[in-house]
């Protein structure tokens, strides 16, 4: 065999391994990004973005389902940074509709307590923030661990520590919000 | 010793292995266990928050399948380079966007307006012009068609000088400012897929221009067509402006779609999926008033939430938000029927009569029929009469309620045939109400409903009207004229509102050229508009009118011809051929021509702050075509996160003699500070 033979070939294994990488990870990580974004669409150009980054640093990644998801989130993260600047957020909560199953109201609520939790998130250290979405997404500690290069044995402790951090913020960010509001609560 | 905080943590998710070393410890010691329900609590709090959004996460493998094609797709047409580009800090395109701005002197206004300002006293504002005082210009434009013109600025306008081989400086060439917007083109694209994610073929999708009233009213002329793809894929092409708003209606038999409406912000790519829902629920029930007869004719209006409002969604190309409505009237017995919506979803309904107080109600909508009655109480008419000044009725006529700032509800209004119908409940006390209409400005009026005022007399807004002619004077009939407004102030107040006229105002130019138009402004407002004017066979202009023009009652519009074209490529400093680089076509230096605003960019991903866009194809390869004749420079800039390099070619475009083959080399690359 020749050396461009096995070039091709080498080529064809990758891309075959990618797709086989994409397929398997693209709904979790997708799942995990939507939890941020609270977009599917943007969720999807999101993972798109970070699938095509990673796809051209296959060869270079040792750990692809990590790099994946920090990735991912990280752009997510940067994402509502960005929408926060650009105060679309509240706008957003105004024409926001309802989710299936609930009232008006109580729809409109989760609406702004969902903003709240992407403004408080964005606020926070990203790896807080990545251990916060990726647990509660639904993975173990373990897997949490191994995604984000941390030991197994400090996630209860750093989860706890997010926890503390995200109640904190959330609380500041939802006073100021009630603060805001004409007619929305107590003037302090 | 204590339990360590990860301890409990992990104890509390059922990720710790010794359990029960923990569980023996918590019984001896009360401040961990304070502890573990302080924990406990935080933990409670963070789950409540975090699955408040009922967030569609599910994914079926077919559109696993999907969003890798949809990858090999992207990977196919996004090469490294790209990559490259798209990673460049803002800064940097901020800085190559100063450089374009500098070294191509930006800065002239396309727009040549016909008002001299030494040309006698300020026009009266929205004075209909006098009869037989034709401006000398439509005078000719007439006579060309054979007509001797009808109408013209009146004394008090500004004088119009024909352009047709008039000295230099009849046209006052306006501040050199560079435009801030600008006719860009919009692509929308996405897919149309079933709740369940599965792509969905043959949908027809119809673009309208957005109606006037956002609900309820039917949408505007339809402006583009298309059907998805085998892989539920559309795509659609709009030129755009800021702020124009496009409806989008999917529709395919046996499903039910949302009307999106699309509000542009700049040119460019802005994706946007549409899912059709095909469980269907129907609505339907009696209507009675209180004394229990039936109520006839009582107009019945629902509104659907989508779902999926976390899809409304924006970029910096666009923003896009969506609804779903319907409008039937109650039947002699009082009943009404509302078939075809999709289960699961929220609804409200509003009932109005005239005579009678409306009322509302909704709710999730459950398979099948969902029988919502409502009784309507009867209440007090009051009618007001909207006339212009002349005394005829206006219609299509607006009006919103409100009291001490904050709007008003259960009253019943209707509009139409130049009359305003409230339905108050007994003993309702004085309220306010707004009334408008396209054309008119805005009038408050108190209404007492003990003694009503009659009629409302509303005053005719600014007349603006113009002509569109191309660089030789020759009247353009068919262009686009197309006003947007950028700001507006009121000056009692200082604070920027709305004055109650459309979005953005779009006219055609008749057989002679002209265009007129009434504006809904005060003339004491401070406003600029951008306007837009385009003909397919003229080069595209854009510019913005302030006060001072738009009072001067009279203008002109001048359109470039478009004469020849550009084709070339662009290599880099080795000779090879690259591509998705910024482009600027620019007027050669040290040729001033007469007007330098003759910008034109080529960007990556069709966005650009000038007159066209364009992308290059992966072998550098560019093509532009109805360009101006003149001379012009074509610049190139590259940057990377590191290094930048440019490259120009000086070239000259005459009249059906297109540029061809023009090679612009890239420079060296320099390091970035």
């Amino acid at each position: 065999m020749d050396s461009t033979a096995v070039e091709i070939h080498n080529e064809t294994a990758g891309v075959n391994e990618f797709e086989r990488f994409f397929k398997l990870h693209w709904s979790r990580v997708l799942a995990v990004v939507i939890r941020v974004t609270h977009d599917r669409g943007r969720a999807e150009e999101l993972v798109q973005d970070t699938m095509l980054r990673l796809y051209r640093r296959w060869a270079l990644v040792r750990n692809p389902e990590a790099w994946v998801y920090r990735v991912g989130l990280r752009m997510a993260l940067n994402s509502v940074r960005s929408e926060i600047r650009r105060t679309n957020i509240e706008r957003r909560a105004e024409v926001k509709a309802a989710p299936i199953g609930r009232d008006p109201e109580s729809a409109l609520q989760a609406g702004e307590e969902a903003i709240l939790v992407r403004r408080a998130l964005a606020g926070m250290r990203e790896r807080s923030a990545q251990l916060l979405i990726l647990r509660y997404s639904g993975l173990s500690f373990a897997e949490v661990a191994r995604l984000l290069g941390l030991s197994p044995g400090s996630i209860g402790t750093l989860l706890d520590r997010a926890e503390k951090h995200f109640q904190k913020r959330y609380l500041a960010l939802s006073k100021r919000d009630l603060r805001s509001t004409p007619g929305g609560g107590v003037c302090i | 010793m204590h339990l360590k905080q990860g301890e409990i943590r992990a104890f509390l998710e059922n990720e710790l292995q010794d359990r029960e070393r923990v569980l023996r410890h918590l019984d001896d010691c009360p401040r961990c266990r304070q502890l573990l329900q302080a924990t406990e609590g935080r933990v409670q709090f963070t789950t409540r928050l975090f699955n408040t959004a009922d967030l569609q996460t599910e994914t079926s493998a077919a559109s696993v399948a999907l969003a890798f094609e949809e990858f090999e797709h992207r990977r196919s047409q996004t090469s490294l380079l790209r990559s490259i580009v798209r990673a460049v800090p803002r800064w940097a395109w901020v800085s190559v966007f100063l450089c374009i701005l500098l070294g191509a002197g930006l800065g002239v206004q396309h727009i040549r307006k016909a008002a001299r300002k030494d040309a006698g006293p300020t026009a009266e504002v929205g004075q209909p012009p006098a009869a037989g005082q034709n401006h000398p210009s439509e005078e000719a434009a007439g006579r060309q068609n054979g007509s001797t013109g009808d109408r013209g600025p009146g004394p008090g306008h500004p004088a119009f000088q024909p352009s047709l081989g008039g000295p230099p400086g009849r046209f006052e060439t306006g501040p050199q400012t560079a435009p801030t917007a600008e006719l860009s083109q919009l692509r929308l694209f996405g897919r149309v897929v079933s709740a369940t994610g599965q792509p969905i073929p043959g949908v027809a999708l119809v673009a309208s221009e957005a109606p006037e009233s956002p609900l309820f009213g039917p949408p505007g002329p339809v402006i583009g067509t298309t059907q998805s793809d085998r892989n539920g894929r559309y795509e659609m092409l709009f030129e755009v402006w800021p702020d124009r708003r496009i409806v989008v209606l999917p529709s395919h038999p046996g499903f039910i779609a949302y009307r999106h409406t699309i509000v542009a912000k700049t040119g460019g790519d802005f994706r946007h999926d549409h899912v059709l829902w095909e469980e269907q629920s129907t609505v339907r029930g009696r209507i009675m008033d209180d004394a229990n007869r039936a109520v006839d004719r009582a107009e019945v209006r629902l509104l659907v939430a989508d779902p999926l409002g976390d899809r409304v969604h924006e970029t910096e190309v666009a923003s896009a938000h969506s609804e779903l409505y319907r409008r039937v009237f109650s039947e002699p017995n009082g009943a009404y029927s509302l078939p075809g919506l999709p289960t699961g979803h929220v609804a409200s309904v509003f009932v109005v009569r005239d005579g009678h107080l409306g009322e509302q109600g909704g709710g999730t909508l459950q398979p099948g029929d969902n029988i919502w009655d409502f009784r309507l109480k009867r209440g007090d008419g009051v009618d007001l009469i909207v006339k212009d000044q002349q005394g005829r009725p206006i219609r299509s006529v607006t009006a919103t309620v409100w009291r001490e700032g904050r709007p008003l509800t259960g009253i019943n209004i209707l509009e139409g045939d130049g009359k305003v119908r409230f339905t108050l409940a007994p003993g309702t006390s004085p309220f306010t109400c707004s009334v408008f209409a396209d054309g008119y400005l805005r009038k408050e009026v108190q209404v007492d409903p003990k003694y009503p005022p009659r009629e409302v007399i509303l005053t005719e807004g600014l007349l603006v009207r113009g002509i569109v002619v191309s660089e030789e004077g020759e009247p353009i009939p068919g262009a686009t004229v197309s006003f947007v407004r950028q700001e507006a102030f009121d000056q009692k107040d200082g604070a920027s509102h709305m004055t109650g006229f459309p979005e953005g105002q779009t006219i055609q130019s008749d057989s002679q050229g002209r265009f007129e138009h009434r504006f809904s402004v005060l003339p004491d407002d401070r406003f600029t508009y951008l306007v837009f004017v385009s003909h397919p066979a003229y080069l595209k202009v854009n510019g913005s009118v302030d006060r001072e023009e738009i009072l001067s009652g009279f203008f002109t519009l001048e359109l470039p011809k478009a004469a020849g074209g550009i084709e070339g490529q662009v290599i880099d400093w080795q000779g090879r051929p690259v591509g998705e680089f910024n482009m600027s076509i620019a007027p050669a230096e040290p040729v001033i021509p007469p007007d330098p605003a003759k910008i034109l960019e080529l960007t990556r991903r069709g966005r650009g702050f000038g007159y066209y866009s364009r992308v290059l194809d992966p072998n550098g390869r560019f093509s532009v075509s109805q360009i101006p004749a003149g001379d012009w420079r074509v610049t190139i800039f590259i940057t990377s996160p590191s290094i930048w390099s440019t490259g120009s070619a000086d070239i000259r475009i005459t009249k059906g003699q297109p540029a061809q083959n023009v090679i612009i080399r890239l420079g060296r690359p320099q390091s970035l500070p």
